[in-house]
């Protein structure tokens, strides 16, 4: 006894049969290797099912037995053929797209960092570069299990890594080590010199010798607080150095120079209001939009004398089947704004305006550094240009910046002791 | 020879006795007709001739010498080869039919 899809794959048809000797024939049949099935009677009349190919062997049966046969439907995949004949290019499309899937999803075209927070994807990135891993490459060329090793030992805090593809997608997952205990540098000492010239108001030093006291006044770049810190044996003579990181709040009153200029022309983008929206599509390498051909055509209709200014926005799109396999196609649109720039002048009140603005905003910054501003000088003068303004401001700030601590400095000292 | 055996041979063809006696199928000893029923609904028949008759309540069905008669209602015969039939419906009854 067949299956049902065997019989579907090889064809088969619904018959009625007529006559006196049906029994006969079914015998005949039987004894021809001819299968029959579903035989039923209804009345005189009995259907059933036979093998296509079977039913060319019938004739000289039937002309034996005095029955006849008329064939009631056509079922089976062989029946289908003029059916996809008529439409063959549409299923060799269908083909050659299914081919060109199974193609395109052997290739990384998608990769996906996760679980990074102290390694940058930058720094990832530069790492699947030097690993010669990059996108339209082939999955199978990439050993993930030696790459995973590679990454571990490329980064220190890496604890755990994991790479492995979904789809078209790579992978780079890792685990940072949360708890990273801090690095203990061997510190080589540091002082604390001046940034700017002028007058410590106050100093609070929590480690190193301070240098000055408040009221002095300093230089850029002297020394306010020093890294080493003698150590005196018990006639108070300078036997060793200990060396540390200067630290300490100090604050300078110092003068500040502002100087801001505003030319009276300045340039505004004018929109035409000719835009064009169009599409593109990139597929690999290749790259077609409509914007080349816009511009033949506008070219052949309207030509223009003047070059003309441009302001182009790309909104660009992946093709991602089923979440996961991304395809080396894209599309996207591209919106383009024709302008040209136009030149417009100041009123002398704009321009004082303008750099009042300014001027608050420079003060602003500083107040949000912590900057007290104690004494300011503000002065607004029109030149050929246009306007400057010129300020000179004296102020109560922070200073100190670390330096390391030259080797010839403690020696020096050492000398002078 | 005790009393079983004589009447055994009474009604027991010698092929039959043979078959019996060394324990093989007696469907290919002596090529008697197989049926294999499942429930009320199904009939599987093997080692068959022929049929003799269809109809919806009657399968005349020929044997080696012996004809059988499935009798019941919408009696379908759902597959029909060389090497077995298959006769499906609500089958009442199966008699066997000897030729004189």
């Amino acid at each position: 006894m067949q299956n049902r899809w065997i019989r579907f794959v090889k064809g088969f048809l619904v018959i009625k049969v007529d006559g006196d000797y049906m029994e006969r024939f079914f015998n005949m049949c039987r004894m021809h290797q001819i299968d029959l099935w579903e035989i039923k009677k209804e009345q005189d009349i009995c259907m059933c099912e036979a093998y296509a190919a079977d039913f060319l062997k019938m004739p000289p049966l039937l002309r034996k037995t005095g029955t006849k046969v008329h064939v009631v439907q056509k079922k089976g995949l062989p029946f289908y053929f003029p059916f996809i004949k008529k439409r063959i290019i549409f299923f060799a499309g269908v083909m050659l797209c299914l081919i060109m899937l199974n193609y395109v999803t052997e290739y990384v075209w998608a990769i996906e960092y996760v679980g990074n927070l102290q390694v940058s994807d930058d720094e990832l990135s530069d790492f699947l570069e030097q690993e010669d891993i990059h996108y339209g490459m082939k999955k199978s060329s990439i050993n993930c299990e030696e790459k995973e090793k590679k990454l571990r030992e490329a980064f220190q805090n890496v604890t755990w890594t994991s790479i492995y593809f979904e789809g078209t997608k790579l992978y780079i997952e890792v685990k940072e080590n949360e708890k990273t205990e801090p690095v203990q540098i061997e510190t080589k000492g540091t002082d604390l010199v001046a940034n700017e010239a002028g007058t410590i108001t106050s100093i609070v030093t929590r480690n190193g010798v301070p240098r000055v006291k408040a009221g002095d006044t300093v230089e850029q770049g002297q020394v306010l607080v020093s890294g080493g810190v003698p150590v005196y044996d018990e006639s108070q003579t300078v036997i060793d150095y200990q060396i540390y990181d200067a630290d300490a709040d100090i604050f300078i009153r110092t003068p500040i120079e502002y100087n801001s200029s505003i030319n009276s022309g300045y340039p505004v983008m004018i929109y035409t209001g000719k835009r064009v929206n169009t599409g593109f599509a990139q597929i690999g390498d290749y790259y077609i939009d409509g914007l080349s051909l816009w511009d033949f055509v506008e070219k052949h209709i309207s030509p223009k004398k003047d070059e003309t200014l441009y302001e182009t926005a790309t909104e660009k799109h992946q093709v991602v089947l089923l979440d996961n396999i991304y395809l080396p196609v894209y599309y996207g649109k591209i919106d383009r704004k024709e302008y040209y720039i136009k030149y417009f002048t100041y009123t002398d009140e704009e321009m004082e305006h303008k750099l009042s603005d300014n001027f608050e905003k420079f003060i602003l910054g500083l107040q949000q550094k912590g900057v007290q501003i104690v004494e300011k000088n503000v002065k607004m003068e029109k030149n050929s240009s246009g306007m400057e303004l010129n300020g000179s401001l004296l102020v109560v700030k922070q200073t100190g910046e670390a330096v390391d601590i030259p080797v010839n400095t403690i020696q020096e000292d050492e000398t002078k002791e | 020879m005790n009393r079983h055996d004589i009447f055994k041979q009474d009604i027991m063809s010698a092929g039959e006795r043979f078959a019996d006696a060394f324990s093989l199928p007696k469907d290919v000893v002596v090529n008697a007709t197989l049926f294999h029923m499942v429930g009320a609904s199904e009939l599987f028949v093997e080692n068959f001739k022929g049929i003799i008759s269809y109809t919806c309540h009657e399968v005349l069905i020929k044997g080696n010498r012996i004809k059988y008669c499935v009798c019941g209602d919408c009696l379908t015969i759902e597959h029909y080869s060389n090497e077995d039939m298959k006769i499906s419906g609500q089958i009442k009854e199966v008699k066997v039919i000897r030729e004189t």
